[in-house]
């Protein structure tokens, strides 16, 4: 499900952000009225953590405040939005790892033999999406992220190019290397999950080399 | 469109965020092709479940926005980047809608606002930069030694400067460093006694253009090209 209103319309978007630029603190309201739920959901499915997720969302309104200005509308203002949160919780996701373990533990830890016991029934529904869910959790940082951009904020590839900093050709990469390791960790837990074929990315890989 | 680019777009297919001729490539292939086919299925499940806010999920609470909002005035907003972009908004392009510049002076530094002795200060400030820049500007033709007149960072063999700045005693670290790297300098050399620092124009920007952001910032108190 989404987390916006559907029909929040970009020049509405743009008008709030200008006039949260012009100090209006009704637009700021407005605006994360609309896209502060977007923006917690985003962080907390980064760093997987409610504290830092409420950080980065406090942190990333205080930071279109003070640069609403600099907002060029040269890209949708939820892709501006979406890039700021991304900067701020990897950069918590960061600051958590020196401070305690590292990134992996930012995934949610499945018990394997659990996972291999109801893979029987897994096929059916609920289960199938509690193991697809549990992997999910598993991929990395980098790789969850474009998967939820593509799914949960249902973003185009190329504004996911955008709001993560990297090339359209990148973000494809991701998504399928993402999909393989979920293929790699359904597989571990003896759930076959079809996703596409295992051998594009190295076939293109190759030929652009 | 060849299988292994419909492969690669298959995501956003599920998305329904390709453009008109993806979507309908993608689609074209999957007909003959049961890998493209299952991975379509296998991939809107996975969009299905990343869509799921499932229990172990926290619910967004409405209260970070008051939170945030009551932060608001201790958080300084960045001036718009453009140097010419007006400071005030204007509701005509009339020029009788356009404040006299004693007035827009004094809103962009919030002169009123400011305590008497600070303005004192500032305005002693004021008074000694624009002395030291008439002396340096009338010694320049016999002087070598126009550098000394600075205490610089670097020395007496101080990197040569293309303009000089003083800061509003307002001004913070963060909000200087992002104006200088909106107009592409550097700080090399200062403070000296009078709070005056050099900067370095890097890239090929004119110098009068980056003088002019500036002296129309906020964050300047004075600002004039180095004498050469």
């Amino acid at each position: 499900m989404p987390a916006t209103t559907p029909n929040a319309s970009a020049d509405d978007d743009n008008a709030l952000v200008a006039a949260v630029a012009a100090g209006d603190q009704v637009a700021f309201r407005k605006l994360f009225a609309r896209h502060g739920e977007r923006v917690f959901r985003y962080a907390w499915r980064l760093t997987r953590d409610e504290g830092k997720a409420e950080e980065v969302t406090n942190d990333v309104m205080l930071e279109v405040w003070r640069t609403a200005s600099r907002f060029e509308e040269r890209s949708l203002a939820t892709t501006w939005l979406l890039g700021i949160t991304r900067n701020l919780a990897f950069n918590a996701i960061r600051r958590k790892q020196h401070d305690t373990v590292d990134l992996a533990a930012v995934a949610e830890p499945v018990d394997e033999a659990a996972q291999a016991e109801s893979a029987a029934s897994a096929r059916d529904g609920a289960q199938l999406r509690d193991v697809l869910r549990g992997a999910l959790a598993r991929l990395s940082p980098e790789h969850r992220d474009v998967v939820e951009l593509t799914f949960f904020h249902d973003c185009a590839y190329p504004e996911i190019a955008e709001i993560v900093g990297c090339p359209v050709g990148t973000v494809k990469t991701r998504m399928f290397h993402a999909k393989k390791q979920l293929q790699r960790l359904l597989r571990d837990a003896h759930i076959d999950l079809p996703f596409g074929d295992a051998d594009v990315i190295e076939r293109q890989q190759g030929a652009q080399s | 469109m060849n299988h292994n680019d419909a492969q690669a777009l298959i995501a956003w297919s599920v998305n329904d965020t390709l453009a008109d001729d993806e979507r309908v490539g993608v689609s074209e292939h999957a007909i003959g092709c049961k890998t493209c086919r299952d991975d379509l299925a296998s991939t809107s499940l996975l969009a299905e479940v990343c869509r799921d806010i499932d229990d172990a999920e926290p619910a967004f609470d409405p209260a970070i926005i008051d939170r945030a909002v009551a932060q608001l005035d201790g958080v300084p907003q960045l001036p718009a980047q453009r140097a010419d972009a007006p400071i005030e908004p204007v509701a005509e392009a009339d020029s009788s809608n356009v404040l006299p510049f004693s007035e827009r002076l004094k809103r962009r530094v919030a002169w009123s606002a400011t305590p008497m002795f600070a303005r004192v200060a500032i305005a002693a400030q004021v008074v000694l930069v624009v002395g030291l820049a008439a002396v340096v500007g009338l010694r320049v033709d016999d002087a070598p030694t126009t550098d000394a007149v600075y205490d610089t960072v670097a020395g007496p063999a101080a990197i040569a400067a293309d303009a000089t700045v003083v800061w509003t005693p307002e001004a913070d670290s963060g909000d200087v460093a992002d104006l200088l790297r909106a107009i592409d300098a550097e700080i090399v050399g200062g403070p000296n006694t009078l709070g005056m620092y050099r900067l370095r124009f890097a890239g090929d920007a004119s110098a009068s253009d980056r003088l002019a952001a500036l002296k129309a910032s906020e964050l300047v108190l004075y600002a004039e090209l180095a004498v050469q």
